[in-house]
C-alpha cells in the first residue's frame, strides 16, 4: 500500500512511513496509536520487523512480508517431478544420439547387446508366440492408430477442448517428424536376426513404438481427468507400449535399444508439451462440454492465493470463489473473503500466462478482422500487463473517474501469474439495470468528460463495465484504457456511453443532457466515427434487439440529433494486418488441404 | 543462457554430427558397397540376389526418395515434384504381358533376363508431301527446304516427297496414312498459290488451301503428348527389379537412356554372405 493511499484511509499515524518491506515504522516520537489501529501482532514471522494490523473499509491488513532472496514462490512451475524427470530423459536421449554421430563406432556396442538380447527371443519363437506377437503388433500399425487417433480428436472437438486438441496434433506431428528425420539421419539397418514381422523404413528410433507410444500418451493426457484415473490411464499405456515393444523384439524388426528409446523419447515430448502447452491447473480435463478459459483455482493454486495475498497483502483469505467467469475472457475473476470485522469481501483478478496467451490471439484476431484500430500491440509479459491494468486503473482514479479501490498486485508465480486485489463493489448493480434518472445520466456522461478533460480513454465502455454503486457511477475493468489515444477513441467512449443510457432512457433526453457537457460537434464527431466495430458486442446486442423490437435505430437517431459530420476514417489496411490476413489464409488452406488429405488416406493421423 | 538458445545449440549439435558421422540414409549409391540402405534393401527381400542401386545421377533427376520395408526396396526419381521413375526389388514379379529385351542381359551381368513393355508416341513427326504433277513437284520441293528443319512441340519434322507421279495419288495417301504419317496434297491449283491439302488419322488435323505455316500450327495444336510409361523387369536368382516409367514431355525422349545408364545392380548375395561368415543372419 502507498503512504498517500494509507494516509488517505487515515491507517498510519503522522509521522509513520512505510519501508521497502512494505512495514509501517515510525520515524518521529511514537504518538499515541488507537488500539484498533495499529498493534504489534504475531503471523509466525517473528524476525521481520515490528508488525502492525490496519484495517482498510473493514478489512483487516497485518503482517505483510516480503519473500527472501531464494524463497520459492508461492506456486511452483507446473513441470513437477514426472515433468522434469521425462525433460530429463529427453535431454538425456538426446545426448545419447549426439554420442552416436560424435563416435559412430559406438553403435557396434549397441548393435552387439541389442543382438544378445534378441537371439533369447529367436530362440524361444514359436507358431503361438508369433500369432501373438503378430496381433499385439497391431497396436503400431497406421490403420489402428488413425482409429485411435481421429477418435481422440473427434472427442477433444466434440468437448471444445481446444487447447488439448492442438497439444495432440502438435505432440503427434513432432514426433512423428523428429521419428522420420532421425531414421534418415541415422540409418540403422533393421536387426541381423531373421525378421519374421512387417517394418518399414530404418529402424533407430522404432516409429511403431513411438507413433503408438505418443498417442496413447496424448490420449491419457488430453481425455482422462487428471488423479486417479489419469494415473490408471498412464498405467495401462504404460504397459500397452511395453507389450508393442515385447512383440517388436520377438518379431526381429526392432533393437531394444530402438524401441525403448522411441518409447521414451514419445512420452517424454507428449508430457512436457502438455505440462508447458495445455497445464493441468489452467486447463483441467474434465468432460463437461464447455470453454474453459479460467484458472481453476481450488488445490495447490487456491493455497498458494491464500498465502500469496496473506504475506504481500496482509489480508487473511477465507474463501475463494470465481465471480462473473461469463463476463470475463481475459482474466480469472474472483471474489475472495478476507478476514475483518465484519469479514469482508474483496475482488480480484487472476492473470496468467494463459490469459496473456489469449489477448494475444484476441489482438491478432482484432488486426485481421477490423484492422489496427489502435494500439493493438501485445502485452510482452503477465507482468507488464498486470502493471499496465493497475497504473491505468489508478490513473483513472486521479482523473476523477471512480473506479474500485486498488489494494495491490499479488505475486503468485514470478512472471507467470500474478493477482490484482480490489474493492468488492458490493451492491452494485450494471446501469443497464439500474433505475435511471438525470443525475445518473450527468454522472455517467461526467465520468466521459473527466476522462477527455485527463487525456484518457477507457475504450471498453459498454453495459457490463458500467455499475451504479450508491447512486453513482463506477466504471470497471479499465485494462483497455490508454493514455492520450487517437481522438476518434476519446469520441468513441462518448458515443458509448451515450448508447447505453439512450438504450434505457431514450437518444433525445440523453443527447439533451449530453450538451451540458460536451459540444454539439463533439457528440458529432463521436457518432461520426461509431460503427459496428467500435460497439463492443454487448451493446450491438441490446442495439439489434431495440431496433428488432422497437424498430429504433438509436445510433442513427444520435446521428439526426447531433449536427452531420462526414464518417471518420478509423481503420487502414497496415502491412502488419496485411501480412497477418496473408498467414491466417494459408493457415486455413492448409488446415483443409490435411483435413482433405487425412480423409483420403494420406496424412500425418 | 535462455532455454531456446540451448534448444538451438543442441539440435544444431546434433544435425551437424549427424551430417558429419557415417550414419544415415545416403543413396544406393552403386560404388560404395557399404552404404545402410544397400543393408536394408538386402533385408527387405532377403531372397534376391540383387538390388537396385544408383551408378550417376542424370541432369534433371531432382529427387531421389529410397524406401525399404518387408518385401520390397526401391528408388523413386522425380523430376520437380512428379515422378516419372521407379525402380523396386520385389521377390517376383509378373513378367507375362512382357517380352525379353532386344538387348538380351544387361552387359555384364549373364545371370540376368531382362523383359520390357513399354509404350510411346513417336518422337518425330513424319510429313508425307504428295505431289500431283510437275509444278507441284516444285513446290514440295521448295516447302521441304523451307520446313524441313521445324521441330514441333521438342520433336523433330521429318518430310518427305512422295514424287512417283506414275502411281495414282489415292494408293499413295492411303500409304503414308498407314504409316501414320500426316499427308500434305499438292495440287496444281495449290503449287501457283502456294497452299497444300492436309490428311491425316486424326480426323481434326484436315484441311484444303492451307498454308504450310498454318498446317504446322493445326499439327501442333493436335500432336499428343510426349510420353513414355510401361515397365522394365530384370529378373534373376530369387528376385526381380522392375523399372516402372511413367515420363512426359521431354523427358520421355530420355528416359529409357538414361535409366539404362544411371542405374545399376548392387550384389546383395555378397553382402549376405559376408554377415553369414561373420555369424550373422540378414533374415
Amino acid at each position: 500500500m502507498s503512504n498517500r493511499l494509507a494516509r488517505r484511509v487515515n491507517l498510519m499515524p503522522p509521522g509513520t512511513v512505510m519501508t521497502t518491506r512494505n512495514e509501517a515504522v515510525n520515524i518521529e516520537t511514537p504518538p499515541e496509536v488507537p488500539a484498533e489501529v495499529s498493534r504489534p501482532i504475531e503471523r509466525g514471522l517473528p524476525t521481520i520487523g515490528v508488525r502492525r494490523e490496519v484495517r482498510v473499509a473493514g478489512i483487516r491488513i497485518a503482517g505483510r512480508r516480503r519473500r527472501p532472496s531464494g524463497e520459492r514462490a508461492p506456486l511452483d512451475r507446473e513441470l513437477r517431478t514426472t515433468g522434469r524427470f521425462w525433460l530429463l530423459a529427453g535431454v538425456a536421449l538426446i545426448g545419447v544420439w549426439v554420442s552416436l554421430f560424435a563416435f559412430p563406432a559406438t553403435t557396434s556396442w549397441w548393435t552387439r547387446h541389442d543382438l544378445s538380447v534378441l537371439r533369447r527371443f529367436v530362440d524361444i519363437r514359436t507358431d503361438t508366440l508369433t500369432s501373438i506377437a503378430d496381433a499385439v503388433a497391431v497396436l503400431g500399425s497406421s490403420w489402428f492408430l488413425r482409429i485411435l487417433r481421429i477418435g481422440t480428436l473427434l472427442a477433444l472437438i466434440f468437448i471444445r477442448r481446444w487447447r488439448h486438441f492442438f497439444a495432440v496434433i502438435l505432440a503427434i506431428l513432432f514426433v512423428q517428424w523428429t521419428v522420420d528425420i532421425l531414421q534418415e539421419v541415422v540409418g540403422r539397418p533393421r536387426p541381423l536376426v531373421p525378421l519374421i514381422g512387417s517394418w518399414e523404413g530404418a529402424s533407430h528410433p522404432s516409429g511403431p513404438v513411438a507413433r503408438f507410444g505418443v498417442t496413447v500418451a496424448t490420449m491419457a493426457y488430453a481425455l482422462v481427468p487428471t488423479g486417479r484415473w489419469r494415473r490408471r490411464a498412464l498405467g495401462i499405456a504404460g504397459g500397452l507400449v511395453a507389450l508393442l515393444i515385447l512383440a517388436q523384439l520377438y518379431l526381429g524388426v526392432d533393437h531394444p535399444s530402438d524401441a525403448i528409446v522411441s518409447a521414451v523419447f514419445a512420452i517424454a515430448v507428449t508430457v512436457v508439451l502438455f505440462r508447458w502447452f495445455a497445464p493441468e491447473s489452467a486447463f483441467p480435463v474434465h468432460w463437461k462440454p464447455g470453454v474453459t478459459a479460467h484458472l481453476d483455482v481450488t488445490g495447490a493454486r487456491g493455497e498458494a492465493i491464500r498465502e500469496a495475498v496473506g504475506e504481500q497483502l496482509g489480508m487473511d483469505v477465507l474463501e475463494i470463489k470465481p465471480f462473473g467467469l461469463e463476463g470475463s475472457g481475459g482474466s480469472t475473476p474472483l471474489r475472495m473473503k478476507v478476514k475483518g470485522d465484519p469479514d469482508t469481501f474483496v475482488f480480484a483478478k487472476l492473470y496468467s500466462q494463459t490469459h496473456l496467451r489469449s489477448d494475444r490471439w484476441y489482438k491478432v484476431g482484432r488486426t485481421i478482422l477490423y484492422g489496427s484500430l489502435e494500439d493493438e500491440v501485445r502485452f510482452t509479459s503477465v507482468r507488464r500487463l498486470v502493471e499496465y491494468e493497475d497504473y491505468i486503473q489508478r490513473l483513472m482514479r486521479d482523473a476523477g473517474v471512480r473506479s474500485a479501490e486498488p489494494f495491490g498486485i499479488v505475486e503468485i508465480a514470478p512472471e507467470r501469474e500474478y493477482l490484482m486485489v480490489s474493492e468488492f463493489l458490493e451492491g452494485s448493480e450494471e446501469l443497464t439495470h439500474a433505475e435511471i434518472d438525470d443525475d445518473v445520466i450527468d454522472d455517467a456522461l461526467e465520468v466521459i468528460r473527466c476522462m477527455w478533460d485527463a487525456g484518457l480513454a477507457h475504450r471498453d465502455v459498454k453495459p457490463a463495465n458500467v455499475m451504479l454503486n450508491d447512486g453513482r457511477i463506477v466504471l470497471i475493468d479499465v485494462a483497455f484504457g490508454s493514455v492520450r489515444p487517437t481522438p476518434w477513441r476519446q469520441a468513441v467512449d462518448l458515443a458509448n456511453m451515450m448508447v447505453i443510457l439512450g438504450l434505457r432512457v431514450g437518444a433525445p433526453r440523453v443527447y439533451e443532457r449530453a450538451l451540458l457537457q460536451f459540444a454539439p460537434e463533439d457528440i458529432g464527431e463521436a457518432f461520426a466515427a461509431t460503427r459496428s466495430v467500435t460497439l463492443p458486442s454487448q451493446s450491438r446486442s441490446s442495439l439489434a434487439i431495440i431496433k428488432k423490437e422497437q424498430g429504433v435505430d438509436l445510433v442513427e437517431e444520435f446521428r439526426k440529433l447531433a449536427p452531420a459530420t462526414e464518417p471518420i476514417s478509423i481503420q487502414r489496411w497496415s502491412p502488419r494486418r496485411q501480412r497477418l490476413t496473408a498467414g491466417a489464409a494459408l493457415v486455413i488452406i492448409f488446415v483443409v488441404g490435411q483435413v482433405i488429405t487425412e480423409f483420403t488416406g494420406g496424412g500425418f493421423l | 543462457m535462455s532455454r531456446r538458445l540451448i534448444l538451438g545449440l543442441l539440435l544444431t549439435t546434433l544435425l551437424a554430427s549427424g551430417c558429419n558421422s557415417g550414419l544415415g540414409l545416403d543413396q544406393p549409391d552403386c560404388n560404395d558397397l557399404e552404404l545402410n540402405t544397400h543393408f536394408l534393401a538386402a533385408q527387405a527381400v532377403t531372397t534376391a540376389k540383387y538390388t537396385p542401386c544408383i551408378d550417376e545421377l542424370r541432369l534433371g533427376w531432382d529427387s531421389v526418395d529410397w524406401y525399404a520395408r518387408d518385401g520390397e526396396a526401391g528408388i523413386e526419381f522425380r523430376g520437380g515434384t512428379t515422378p516419372f521413375l521407379t525402380v523396386s526389388v520385389t521377390e517376383t514379379c509378373d513378367v507375362s504381358d512382357a517380352r525379353p529385351a532386344r538387348s538380351g542381359h544387361p552387359v555384364g551381368y549373364p545371370d540376368i533376363d531382362r523383359f520390357e513393355d513399354t509404350e510411346s508416341v513417336p518422337i518425330v513427326i513424319r510429313i508425307t508431301i504428295i505431289p500431283l504433277g510437275e509444278g507441284p513437284l516444285t513446290s514440295a520441293e521448295n516447302i521441304v527446304e523451307e520446313f524441313g528443319r521445324e521441330e514441333i512441340e521438342d520433336r523433330r519434322v521429318i518430310m518427305t516427297i512422295d514424287g512417283d507421279l506414275e502411281q495414282d495419288a489415292r494408293s499413295r495417301v492411303d500409304r503414308a496414312l498407314a504409316n501414320d504419317h500426316y499427308v500434305w496434297i499438292i495440287s496444281n491449283l495449290d503449287a501457283e498459290e502456294r497452299t497444300i491439302e492436309m490428311r491425316s488419322n486424326t480426323t481434326a488435323v484436315a484441311g484444303t488451301g492451307l498454308s504450310p505455316e498454318k498446317a504446322i500450327d493445326l499439327i501442333e495444336d493436335h500432336v499428343p503428348d510426349l510420353f513414355f510409361r510401361g515397365s522394365w523387369y530384370f529378373t534373376f536368382e530369387g528376385g526381380c527389379i522392375t523399372y516402372d516409367f511413367d515420363a512426359k514431355g521431354i523427358r520421355a525422349v530420355t528416359v529409357a537412356e538414361d535409366a539404362d545408364d544411371a542405374l545399376g545392380f548392387y550384389p546383395a548375395y555378397q553382402l549376405r554372405q559376408f554377415f553369414r561368415d561373420g555369424g550373422f543372419d540378414m533374415g
